[in-house]
């Protein structure tokens, strides 16, 4: 037991914590983390089992990661416990454990030349005669210096604690919706479900990998399901929901009147708590809102659109063409599609769906994306299905002036240019619970303080000592190297110096 | 008006500085010192107000992009330099620093200058505080790593005679490599950075502003230093004698810019930074290679503290620590942007 008191206690012990604690946390930065065990056995062939056995997939989650800190938070323990001691003997009775030959051993200090003041008395805090009749006089400053270290310590002890109980029992989910969307917040208890059963499903993915009939997976598969039966009675019966009343973006002006970036996006939102409305808030980045259990941050937005309207032409050149008949005298149509809703038109014997927009289509990496939220060139596939339920043609939309690019892309008789999409904003709003912040600011509190108390602010011991044979010696010490002091003893010396002036008092 | 002029001034006063302080040093000319500091003190004053009408045009503090940023932190490093020797008159330190300034404000020039409205998550005075503050701690870190590579140059130049022979030769090899690695740890560095930058199109033809800029310029530096140094080095070795404090002394000054600058990075770049992320992004802390990178600083320069105040070990380790401490903290201000994405990225 002493020796496990003596490795926690050692100081040697910390700084090899905190040395692995550096080392893990560079690897975190430089292995990517959270991908699926696939994706690690394909990016590293030789580390990948290695990454994933060790959990440093998640690092911060992993076990050598949290064992790291739990020691280190137990080397903190022992650290103030043992400091405690000595930092309290120093603060209470200073001047009862100080001898002569300590204090002549001081390098800031010397025999006084000239004559003490009778009212030195006045100018010490504490004196005392020791046991070869020797006065000690002692005058303290900056004490609250002493308690720097120990502030530092309870401090990061304080914001290790509050970082655990936020990973216990915080949660951290994203809510997102439209104008006149209500939103139900599950209770804490089902969205803590919901990330356990994330956890869980995650793992199992990796398990699968490796061996697909590992007996674990069933309870897996069984826990999962549990908890995901918590999580939708939670939705079935939410804590309290919130309605999306207003949303919307606000952009920098260029001097030409053009929107260079965006301002700011922001919500308008009223929680319902069964009958009961609240106001009606503001929840802008950087300035959340707390209701209920949670707290909700402006985090993200997205504008997208789900109306688009296309000018169809009648082609009558490609492949579907033998197989329909089709009134030419009808078009150019102008038709309104709603994303991923069929449309069945008059003039033809498809059913059309959108199946995709994009407002600012490239494609790069001979990959199809959207690089903006604008309408900068805006691209929509139109998929034909048939009586069957087939697949009969599909057609891309473009603005009129890159229709050129259509036919390439274009199996339908028809030709669809995009004439207009109506944009509607969505807000993405941080959900969070962390039961273990108030800990953490109170930590940060207390580790600012100590940093304050030990490195800015000095601690002075002025001592004076009597010799019976009326030798007087004055030497000064503290946190500071020796030289720091020179200007402290000149001092103390001039004060305690019988001059033609009386020396101030304090 | 555009405050790159009054940059380039500033600039052009900090290489006559540092000409001044070179000469002071070399020439034995302590008449120099002075008029030197004062020409590093305009190039300063220039820098603040160059700061300061970008902060009027902009409307926000010049700590929102990679240029905004390198060009405060060159300023505040000539600063601190100049405030840190106001007492003590350490011409070669004062030379590191206008030098550190120079050549931050040449990498500086390789990112678009261009004034642009700050996104919705840095519109908070959370800002001012966190950036500000964590530069002024990164400053002091630059400080106490020229003081270190000092030191380190002091060993090779003094030899230690007291050492046993062993720890005494694996103290000098450590010394050699700092004075020797660094600058070439820094050209690699460089040449990192233009040869990414060159794969990159929006930065088009910048980079051989580095290039020509900052590396040839360096490389040539370095082999003129390097071969002066070794033609001279008996007046070098007596002018490291006068112009540098003892070991000792240079040992306590790295303790004392470091113990400045701990708590300010600490509270600044790692608490200041907890709230904002919390206020903002709903979470204090989230594992984001920049806000880890930032931790890793701190804990390097805590085993910084913990080795020298309670362990008792000064000396060749704890200058190699304070220099690891700055390549970490340079790390997390350059290649974290580059490397490695995350929720910071916009600061590139």
């Amino acid at each position: 037991m002493r020796t496990i008191h003596k490795i926690f206690v050692s100081l040697k012990s910390a700084v090899i914590l905190i040395a692995i604690l550096t080392l893990l946390a560079t690897l975190g930065t430089l292995v990517p983390q959270n991908l699926d065990a696939v994706d690690y056995l394909r990016r590293y062939p030789s580390l990948g089992h290695w990454i994933l056995s060790l959990g440093f997939d998640d690092m911060y989650r992993s076990a050598p990661f949290q064992t790291c800190l739990w020691l280190l938070s137990i080397s903190t323990l022992a650290c103030i416990m043992t400091r405690w001691k000595s930092t309290w003997r120093k603060l209470s009775s200073r001047i009862e454990r100080a001898g002569a030959k300590e204090i002549r051993a001081y390098e800031a200090g010397h025999l006084l030349p000239g004559q003490l003041v009778e009212s030195w008395s006045n100018w010490f805090d504490q004196a005392r005669t020791d046991e070869n009749g020797v006065q000690i006089a002692l005058k303290t400053s900056g004490r609250s210096s002493l308690l720097g270290g120990m502030f530092i310590h309870i401090g990061l002890l304080l914001i290790l604690a509050g970082g655990l109980i936020g990973v216990y029992l915080g949660v951290e989910t994203v809510i997102r919706g439209s104008k006149g969307d209500l939103v139900p917040v599950p209770p804490l208890a089902a969205v803590r479900a919901a990330r356990d059963a994330d956890k869980i499903a995650r793992m199992a993915r990796n398990i699968r990998t490796f061996s697909p009939e590992d007996p674990r997976l069933n309870d897996m598969r069984a826990q999962i399901e549990s908890l995901h039966e918590i999580y939708k009675a939670g939705l079935a019966s939410p804590a309290f929901r919130i309605r999306f009343n207003e949303l919307w973006v606000e952009n920098y002006q260029s001097p030409d009147g053009q929107t260079a970036g965006v301002k700011s996006w922001n919500s308008r939102v009223n929680f319902i708590e069964g009958e009961q409305e609240s106001d009606q808030v503001l929840v802008m980045v950087n300035q959340p809102v707390s209701y209920g259990d949670y707290t909700f941050y402006q985090s993200s937005w997205n504008k997208f659109y789900r109306k688009v309207t296309v000018r169809v032409d009648y082609v009558g050149d490609a492949s579907a063409t033998s197989a329909i008949s089709v009134d030419p005298t009808v078009f150019p149509v102008t038709m309104q599609f709603t994303l991923k809703e069929p449309v069945k038109p008059a003039w033809a014997p498809f059913e059309l769906i959108l199946v995709d927009f994009m407002p600012d289509f490239r494609i790069i990496n001979e990959r199809f994306v959207s690089v903006s939220h604008e309408l900068n060139n805006p691209a929509a596939m139109i998929v034909a299905y048939d009586e069957g339920g087939n697949v009969a043609g599909r057609a891309w939309a473009f603005p009129e002036d890159r229709m050129s690019m259509a036919g390439h892309v274009t199996s339908m008789p028809f030709r669809f240019t995009f004439v207009g999409a109506e944009a509607e904003y969505e807000s993405g709003m941080q959900m969070a619970h962390d039961p273990g912040k108030p800990v953490v600011w109170l930590g940060c509190i207390l580790f600012t303080l100590g940093m304050i108390m030990s490195f800015y602010v000095t601690y002075r011991e002025c001592w004076l000592l009597i010799y019976p044979d009326g030798t007087t010696y004055i030497a000064v010490t503290g946190n500071r190297p020796a030289r720091a002091f020179a200007e402290d003893l000149a001092q103390l010396d001039s004060q305690l110096t019988a001059s033609d002036r009386e020396p101030a008092t304090t | 008006m555009s405050e790159t002029p009054m940059f380039v001034f500033s600039m052009l006063c900090y290489l006559l500085a540092f000409v001044g302080f070179s000469a002071n040093i070399s020439l034995n000319r302590e008449k120099l010192y002075k008029p030197s500091r004062g020409v590093a003190w305009a190039g300063v004053l220039a820098a603040l107000v160059a700061l300061g009408m970008r902060w009027y045009s902009a409307g926000h503090p010049p700590l929102s992009n990679m240029y905004e940023s390198l060009v405060t932190l060159s300023t505040l490093i000539a600063l601190s330099g100049l405030i840190f020797t106001a007492r003590m008159p350490l011409p070669m330190l004062e030379a590191g620093t206008c030098v550190t300034s120079i050549l931050m404000f040449g990498v500086a020039s390789v990112f678009s200058s261009d004034v642009k409205p700050l996104i919705p998550a840095l519109q908070s005075y959370w800002l001012h505080l966190h950036v500000s503050l964590a530069f002024v701690g990164e400053a002091l870190f630059a400080i106490a790593f020229i003081l270190s590579y000092l030191y380190c140059f002091q060993k090779i130049m003094a030899g230690s005679p007291d050492k046993p022979a062993f720890s005494g030769i694996i103290e000098k090899i450590a010394c050699y490599l700092v004075v020797v690695g660094m600058p070439l740890a820094f050209i690699a560095g460089m040449s990192l950075l233009a040869s990414h930058l060159s794969r990159h199109p929006s930065y088009e033809e910048r980079w051989f502003g580095l290039v020509w800029g900052v590396i040839v310029p360096s490389v040539v530096t370095m082999i003129l230093l390097m071969v002066l140094t070794w033609m001279y080095r008996g007046a070098v070795h007596k002018g490291v004698g006068k112009w540098l404090p003892d070991a000792d002394s240079l040992d306590k000054l790295i303790y004392r810019a470091i113990a400045l600058g701990y708590p300010l990075f600490t509270v600044g770049g790692l608490i200041f930074g907890m709230v904002w992320a919390n206020k903002a992004w709903g979470r204090y802390w989230g594992w984001d290679p920049k806000e880890t990178w930032a931790l890793i600083t701190f804990l390097v320069y805590s085993i910084y503290l913990h080795v020298r105040l309670a362990r008792g070990w000064n000396g060749t380790w704890t200058a190699c620590l304070s220099i690891a401490g700055f390549l970490v903290t340079m790390f997390t201000l350059f290649g974290v942007n580059f490397l490695i994405s995350g929720l910071h990225s916009y600061i590139g």
